[in-house]
Protein backbone atom coordinates (compact mmCIF):
# COMPACT_ATOMS: atom_id res chain seq x y z
CA UNK A 1 0.00 0.00 0.00
CA UNK A 2 3.14 2.71 0.86
CA UNK A 3 4.25 1.82 -2.28
CA UNK A 4 1.10 1.89 -4.42
CA UNK A 5 0.59 5.63 -2.24
CA UNK A 6 4.02 6.59 -3.06
CA UNK A 7 3.06 6.10 -7.14
CA UNK A 8 0.40 9.18 -6.09
CA UNK A 9 3.05 11.17 -5.11
CA UNK A 10 1.96 10.67 -1.43
CA UNK A 11 4.74 9.56 0.75
CA UNK A 12 3.53 7.85 3.79
CA UNK A 13 6.00 8.41 6.73
CA UNK A 14 6.30 6.53 9.63
CA UNK A 15 3.31 4.57 9.40
CA UNK A 16 1.47 3.90 12.58
CA UNK A 17 0.81 0.28 13.83
CA UNK A 18 -1.31 -0.02 17.15
CA UNK A 19 -0.92 -2.92 19.21
CA UNK A 20 -2.67 -3.95 22.42
CA UNK A 21 0.43 -5.42 24.31
CA UNK A 22 3.90 -3.44 25.55
CA UNK A 23 6.23 -6.35 25.32
CA UNK A 24 5.61 -6.74 21.69
CA UNK A 25 6.19 -2.90 20.93
CA UNK A 26 9.27 -2.77 22.86
CA UNK A 27 10.50 -6.09 21.17
CA UNK A 28 10.33 -4.70 17.68
CA UNK A 29 11.83 -1.11 18.71
CA UNK A 30 15.35 -3.19 20.98
CA UNK A 31 17.13 -4.61 18.25
CA UNK A 32 18.59 -7.01 20.74
CA UNK A 33 17.90 -10.95 20.77
CA UNK A 34 16.84 -11.87 23.81
CA UNK A 35 17.22 -15.48 24.92
CA UNK A 36 13.31 -15.74 25.44
CA UNK A 37 12.68 -14.82 22.08
CA UNK A 38 14.75 -17.21 20.39
CA UNK A 39 11.69 -19.39 19.32
CA UNK A 40 10.26 -16.49 17.28
CA UNK A 41 11.05 -17.14 13.70
CA UNK A 42 13.66 -15.68 11.83
CA UNK A 43 11.61 -14.39 9.13
CA UNK A 44 9.56 -12.53 11.34
CA UNK A 45 11.79 -10.18 12.55
CA UNK A 46 12.43 -7.71 9.56
CA UNK A 47 9.62 -6.17 11.05
CA UNK A 48 12.62 -4.57 13.25
CA UNK A 49 14.00 -3.38 10.42
CA UNK A 50 11.27 -1.04 9.58
CA UNK A 51 10.96 0.28 12.49
CA UNK A 52 14.33 1.10 12.84
CA UNK A 53 15.01 2.91 9.40
CA UNK A 54 11.59 4.90 10.49
CA UNK A 55 9.37 3.37 8.13
CA UNK A 56 6.77 2.11 10.33
CA UNK A 57 6.18 3.20 14.01
CA UNK A 58 4.79 0.99 16.75
CA UNK A 59 2.30 2.58 19.20
CA UNK A 60 0.06 1.39 22.38
CA UNK A 61 -3.61 1.43 22.05
CA UNK A 62 -5.71 0.35 24.66
CA UNK A 63 -8.06 -2.95 24.22
CA UNK A 64 -11.11 -0.43 23.85
CA UNK A 65 -9.82 0.87 20.69
CA UNK A 66 -8.60 -1.90 19.17
CA UNK A 67 -10.56 -2.52 16.30
CA UNK A 68 -8.78 -5.49 14.84
CA UNK A 69 -10.71 -7.33 17.97
CA UNK A 70 -13.34 -7.69 15.69
CA UNK A 71 -11.31 -9.79 13.45
CA UNK A 72 -9.49 -12.32 15.97
CA UNK A 73 -12.54 -13.26 18.56
CA UNK A 74 -16.65 -13.48 19.10
CA UNK A 75 -17.47 -10.65 20.72
CA UNK A 76 -20.67 -9.18 23.15
CA UNK A 77 -23.70 -6.92 21.34
CA UNK A 78 -22.34 -3.67 22.34
CA UNK A 79 -19.05 -4.26 21.45
CA UNK A 80 -19.30 -5.71 18.15
CA UNK A 81 -21.82 -3.02 17.74
CA UNK A 82 -19.19 -0.43 18.81
CA UNK A 83 -16.15 -1.44 16.42
CA UNK A 84 -18.60 -1.53 13.91
CA UNK A 85 -19.14 2.10 14.28
CA UNK A 86 -15.80 2.64 14.23
CA UNK A 87 -15.01 0.68 11.33
CA UNK A 88 -17.04 3.25 9.36
CA UNK A 89 -20.11 0.92 8.96
CA UNK A 90 -23.14 2.69 8.55
CA UNK A 91 -26.99 1.96 8.01
CA UNK A 92 -28.01 2.99 4.33
CA UNK A 93 -31.28 4.47 4.21
CA UNK A 94 -32.57 4.09 0.89
CA UNK B 1 -32.77 -11.30 13.45
CA UNK B 2 -29.62 -11.46 15.71
CA UNK B 3 -27.20 -8.75 16.68
CA UNK B 4 -24.24 -10.93 16.95
CA UNK B 5 -23.18 -13.39 14.52
CA UNK B 6 -21.64 -15.78 17.37
CA UNK B 7 -21.88 -16.11 21.04
CA UNK B 8 -18.93 -14.57 22.91
CA UNK B 9 -18.70 -18.22 24.28
CA UNK B 10 -19.15 -19.89 21.06
CA UNK B 11 -16.14 -22.35 20.41
CA UNK B 12 -16.64 -24.49 17.11
CA UNK B 13 -14.92 -28.21 17.32
CA UNK B 14 -14.54 -30.88 15.02
CA UNK B 15 -16.75 -33.65 16.31
CA UNK B 16 -18.03 -36.74 15.39
CA UNK B 17 -21.26 -37.50 17.38
CA UNK B 18 -23.42 -34.96 15.78
CA UNK B 19 -25.52 -35.65 12.57
CA UNK B 20 -23.93 -35.65 9.24
CA UNK B 21 -24.94 -32.31 6.88
CA UNK B 22 -25.03 -32.97 3.23
CA UNK B 23 -21.24 -31.01 2.13
CA UNK B 24 -22.63 -30.28 -1.23
CA UNK B 25 -25.08 -27.49 1.13
CA UNK B 26 -22.37 -26.45 3.03
CA UNK B 27 -20.07 -25.62 0.22
CA UNK B 28 -22.17 -23.77 -1.35
CA UNK B 29 -23.41 -21.95 1.51
CA UNK B 30 -19.44 -20.86 2.24
CA UNK B 31 -18.93 -20.40 -1.10
CA UNK B 32 -21.70 -17.74 -1.86
CA UNK B 33 -20.42 -16.30 1.68
CA UNK B 34 -17.38 -15.63 0.66
CA UNK B 35 -18.73 -13.32 -1.85
CA UNK B 36 -19.52 -10.84 0.90
CA UNK B 37 -16.95 -10.73 2.97
CA UNK B 38 -15.16 -8.32 0.20
CA UNK B 39 -17.27 -5.43 1.44
CA UNK B 40 -18.67 -6.52 5.01
CA UNK B 41 -15.95 -6.78 7.20
CA UNK B 42 -18.03 -7.78 10.49
CA UNK B 43 -18.59 -10.97 9.06
CA UNK B 44 -15.20 -12.16 8.01
CA UNK B 45 -14.17 -13.48 11.13
CA UNK B 46 -17.65 -16.08 11.56
CA UNK B 47 -17.11 -16.97 8.22
CA UNK B 48 -13.74 -18.04 7.83
CA UNK B 49 -14.05 -19.82 11.07
CA UNK B 50 -16.82 -21.95 9.71
CA UNK B 51 -14.96 -22.48 6.54
CA UNK B 52 -12.65 -24.59 7.90
CA UNK B 53 -15.50 -27.22 8.93
CA UNK B 54 -16.36 -27.74 5.28
CA UNK B 55 -14.27 -31.46 5.28
CA UNK B 56 -16.95 -32.75 7.34
CA UNK B 57 -20.20 -30.37 8.48
CA UNK B 58 -22.32 -31.74 11.29
CA UNK B 59 -25.71 -29.92 12.46
CA UNK B 60 -23.44 -27.38 15.04
CA UNK B 61 -21.84 -26.21 12.06
CA UNK B 62 -24.76 -25.28 9.80
CA UNK B 63 -26.89 -23.88 12.80
CA UNK B 64 -24.02 -21.07 13.00
CA UNK B 65 -23.50 -20.66 9.47
CA UNK B 66 -27.34 -20.40 9.74
CA UNK B 67 -27.25 -17.98 12.22
CA UNK B 68 -24.83 -15.31 9.90
CA UNK B 69 -28.17 -15.46 7.63
CA UNK B 70 -30.25 -14.35 9.76
CA UNK B 71 -27.71 -11.62 10.91
CA UNK B 72 -27.04 -10.53 7.51
CA UNK B 73 -31.20 -10.35 6.47
CA UNK B 74 -31.37 -8.33 9.80
CA UNK B 75 -28.41 -6.02 8.44
CA UNK B 76 -28.81 -6.12 4.67
CA UNK B 77 -28.17 -2.10 4.73
CA UNK B 78 -24.80 -1.95 6.46
CA UNK B 79 -22.18 -1.14 4.58
CA UNK B 80 -19.13 1.01 4.51
CA UNK B 81 -19.02 4.52 4.50
CA UNK B 82 -16.43 6.43 2.94
CA UNK B 83 -15.89 10.23 3.04
CA UNK B 84 -14.40 12.25 0.99
CA UNK B 85 -11.10 13.79 2.84
CA UNK B 86 -7.57 15.18 2.20
CA UNK B 87 -5.66 12.76 5.35
CA UNK B 88 -3.56 10.36 3.36
CA UNK B 89 -2.41 9.02 6.61
CA UNK B 90 -1.98 5.22 6.49
CA UNK B 91 -2.96 3.40 10.08
CA UNK B 92 -2.26 -0.43 10.57
CA UNK B 93 -4.22 -2.04 13.63
CA UNK B 94 -3.16 -5.45 14.75
CA UNK B 95 -4.85 -7.72 17.15
CA UNK B 96 -3.95 -11.62 18.02
CA UNK B 97 -5.58 -14.85 19.63
CA UNK B 98 -4.01 -17.18 21.24
CA UNK B 99 -5.63 -19.96 20.68
CA UNK B 100 -8.33 -19.15 18.33
CA UNK B 101 -8.72 -22.54 16.98
CA UNK B 102 -9.20 -25.10 19.24
CA UNK B 103 -8.21 -28.19 17.21
CA UNK B 104 -4.85 -27.54 15.83
CA UNK B 105 -4.25 -24.74 18.71
CA UNK B 106 -3.04 -22.31 16.09
CA UNK B 107 -3.13 -18.71 16.33
CA UNK B 108 -5.91 -16.37 14.51
CA UNK B 109 -4.27 -12.96 13.98
CA UNK B 110 -6.38 -9.97 12.91
CA UNK B 111 -5.46 -6.43 11.46
CA UNK B 112 -6.94 -3.57 9.13
CA UNK B 113 -5.60 -0.46 7.59
CA UNK B 114 -6.91 2.50 7.78
CA UNK B 115 -6.15 5.29 4.91
CA UNK B 116 -7.36 8.53 6.85
CA UNK B 117 -10.35 7.56 8.29
CA UNK B 118 -11.38 5.35 6.02
CA UNK B 119 -11.06 1.55 5.76
CA UNK B 120 -9.19 0.08 2.89
CA UNK B 121 -8.19 -3.77 3.69
CA UNK B 122 -8.82 -6.33 6.65
CA UNK B 123 -8.02 -9.68 7.12
CA UNK B 124 -8.31 -12.35 9.44
CA UNK B 125 -6.52 -15.22 9.09
CA UNK B 126 -5.38 -18.51 11.29
CA UNK B 127 -1.51 -18.62 10.49
CA UNK B 128 0.83 -21.63 10.31
CA UNK B 129 2.35 -21.41 13.47
CA UNK B 130 1.73 -22.58 17.06
CA UNK B 131 2.68 -19.86 19.44
CA UNK B 132 4.91 -20.29 22.73
CA UNK B 133 3.70 -17.09 24.19
CA UNK B 134 0.72 -14.02 23.54
CA UNK B 135 3.47 -12.08 22.80
CA UNK B 136 4.54 -14.31 19.69
CA UNK B 137 1.13 -13.97 18.82
CA UNK B 138 1.11 -10.60 18.74
CA UNK B 139 4.43 -10.48 17.31
CA UNK B 140 3.41 -12.42 14.16
CA UNK B 141 0.37 -10.75 13.80
CA UNK B 142 2.04 -7.48 13.68
CA UNK B 143 3.96 -8.69 11.36
CA UNK B 144 1.56 -9.60 8.68
CA UNK B 145 0.00 -6.03 9.03
CA UNK B 146 3.25 -4.54 8.52
CA UNK B 147 3.90 -6.96 5.28
CA UNK B 148 0.32 -5.41 4.00
CA UNK B 149 0.94 -2.08 4.72
CA UNK B 150 4.38 -1.87 2.81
Amino acid sequence: MKHQLEDYQINANSIPIYCDITVVICLSKNPILHSRTKHIEIKHHFIRDYVQKGILDRQFIDTEHQWADIFTKPLTVERFDFIKKNLNMHFVSD
Amino acid sequence: MVNTLMHPTCTLTKEDTGSKVDQKLYRDIIGSLLYLIVSRPDILFSVCLCERFQSDPRESHLTIVKRIFRYLKGTTNLGLLYRKSLDYQLVGFCDADYVGDMIERKLTSGNCQFLGENLISWASKRQANIAMSTAEAEYISAVSCCTQLL
